[in-house]
């Protein structure tokens, strides 16, 4: 029986890419000893090379080739049992957070927006172009109606919030800035998916390969499930939270959707067909996934505040931030319109509007990216066999 | 275990009967028109039918408000009294309630005019009449 010595190792650190860890919410990795508390007390981590421990010992190695394309760093749902518990008061899961937001910035297409869009000082003109934007179609709506010869729909009845900005006109803007979107964020998963594999030597496969359907299926039950939030201790009130933010985007999208096909849907006979009624299955329907994302997102809030730790960094408040107002903004609108207070009505809508587009346009680029980024690492990690601490979910 | 999958499968299932029941009832109202009524036009058709309408119904549609604001804002400031009144409306549109309000209720709004106006022809001119 012989060991086969391993290669000696010329480890190269990336001192820059570890003071950006550092200041990205990551300032006590080097506290770190390699104890392995941490993952020993995570639920979510894996029996074999368990994270987040050779996590810590790469980032403070600034392993930037390693940390980036890792599969564990995205398995983390950042649920703090590894930080409450570390001796050394390193912060592991804090860490993962911020190799996390360096890998949404590593994978965004084009890369030099992600960097651009997540410092504090573009929000202002991150805001301001869309509100220029919004202005400038507003007082141009009837030139380029007459130019482009749009028209309402003879059949169909549909009114919009402001008759300066109409709703083929929103749909016109919108749509181009929907599909940059989707191209981005499918540039970027296949960048990430093809890094995956480079470190599959790093990960250990013990568990049964899945196909790619099968993983696809069982990734989505855990998301909807909140499976692995559900195993979280130290920070399980954030479950909660979460599921009433994403079933209210979920809602909200799909009351988008409705509203986007008014001019073509079968469904709808020819007549009055928006605003909706406030009685109306689609106005519950948004009033409540509006509510279920505000109370979501305060639940959020008042939870990182009250932690006596850093709450956070810019990343994680400017997504937050734009949520809230965009909701908050939204619900002013409709108040606002009932009300009938007409010029700040409009401007109201007009900021809403902004905060939307702001939203959108940063979905690849901010926070927002968890999603996908963790979505396709849930699926990886099915597809390979990348097993799980208390094996398969089946055997509970 | 089993008591737990069930409480994790709540929220989930409570969010979806909440998101999908406003597609099942849209679909269940188009089935239902479609087989039981005849698709008939939403606003009752004008009875003055060689009359046209000051603007195009399209534009009539989206703008009627503002238009009747502009008119009503001439009339009490500066005096300027317009042909087109509620009153000249109601010569086509006769009957309010399949005109004015099918869309309002649809839409819940309460516009004001009819806190002082009266759509109807024969009481507005009796109300005229009173002027000074």
């Amino acid at each position: 029986m012989t060991t086969a010595t391993p290669a000696p190792v010329q480890v190269e650190p990336d001192r820059e890419f570890r003071s950006r860890l550092i200041a990205s919410g990551g300032e006590d990795l080097k506290k770190c000893f390699q104890c392995a508390t941490c993952s020993v007390v995570c639920e979510l981590s894996n029996e074999r090379k368990p994270f987040p421990r050779k996590e810590m010992i790469w980032a403070q190695w600034g392993l930037k080739e390693r940390l980036l394309p890792d599969v564990d760093v995205w398995l983390c749902h950042q649920c703090d049992d590894c930080s409450a518990r570390c001796p050394r008061g390193a912060r592991p899961g804090d860490v993962m957070a911020a190799v996390r937001r360096e890998a949404i910035f590593h994978y965004s297409f084009p890369r030099w927006l992600g960097h651009w869009a997540s410092r504090p000082r573009s929000l202002p003109l991150l805001l301001l172009i869309p509100c220029l934007l919004f202005g400038l179609m507003a007082w141009l709506s009837d030139s380029l109606e007459k130019v482009l010869g749009a028209s309402h729909n003879a059949n169909r009845i549909i009114f919009s919030y402001w008759s300066q900005l109409p709703q083929w006109l929103l749909i016109a803007f919108f749509i181009p800035f929907v599909v940059l979107d989707t191209v981005a964020m499918v540039l970027g998963v296949m960048r990430f998916w093809r890094d995956l594999r480079t470190c599959d030597h790093e990960v250990e496969r013990t568990g049964p390969r899945q196909s790619l359907a099968a993983s696809i299926r069982s990734a989505a039950r855990s998301i909807i499930l909140h499976e692995d939030f559900g195993r979280c201790t130290t920070e399980r009130g954030r479950m909660n939270s979460h599921r009433l933010v994403l079933f209210g985007f979920a809602g909200l999208l799909a009351v988008d959707f409705w509203v986007l096909t008014l001019r073509v849907n079968p469904l709808l006979g020819n007549g009055f067909a928006y605003p909706f009624n406030f009685w109306s299955p689609w106005k519950i329907l948004a009033n409540l996934a509006g509510a279920a994302v505000l109370i979501g997102c305060y639940l959020m809030m008042r939870d990182r505040m009250a932690r006596t730790d850093p709450t956070g960094t810019w990343f994680d408040w400017m997504f937050l931030g734009l949520t809230v107002a965009a909701v908050l903004t939204g619900f002013g609108c409709e108040l606002l319109h009932y009300a009938r207070v007409d010029p700040l009505r409009y401007a109201t809508y007009i900021i809403h509007l902004a905060t939307v587009f702001a939203l959108l346009v940063l979905l690849p680029y901010s926070k927002f990216a968890h999603m996908i980024y963790r979505g396709t690492a849930m699926v990886y990690a099915a597809h390979t066999g990348r097993e799980r601490r208390g094996g398969s979910r089946e055997a509970e | 275990m089993k008591q737990n999958r069930a409480r994790m499968w709540l929220l989930p299932a409570l969010a979806g009967i909440v998101i999908l029941t406003p597609f099942a009832y849209s679909a269940g109202r188009y089935a239902w028109a479609s087989r039981f009524a005849a698709q008939k036009p939403f606003l009752q058709v004008p009875s003055a039918s060689s009359q046209r309408c000051v603007r195009d119904p399209e534009w009539m549609r989206l703008n009627h408000m503002d238009l009747l604001e502009e008119l009503r804002d001439k009339t009490v400031r500066e005096g300027i009294r317009s042909e087109v009144t509620l009153r000249s409306c109601s010569q086509c549109h006769k009957d309010k309630t399949q005109f004015c309000d099918k869309c309002h209720q649809a839409a819940n709004l309460r516009p004001d005019c009819f806190d002082c106006h009266s759509y109807s022809a024969d009481r507005s001119v009796a109300r005229l009449e009173r002027g000074p």
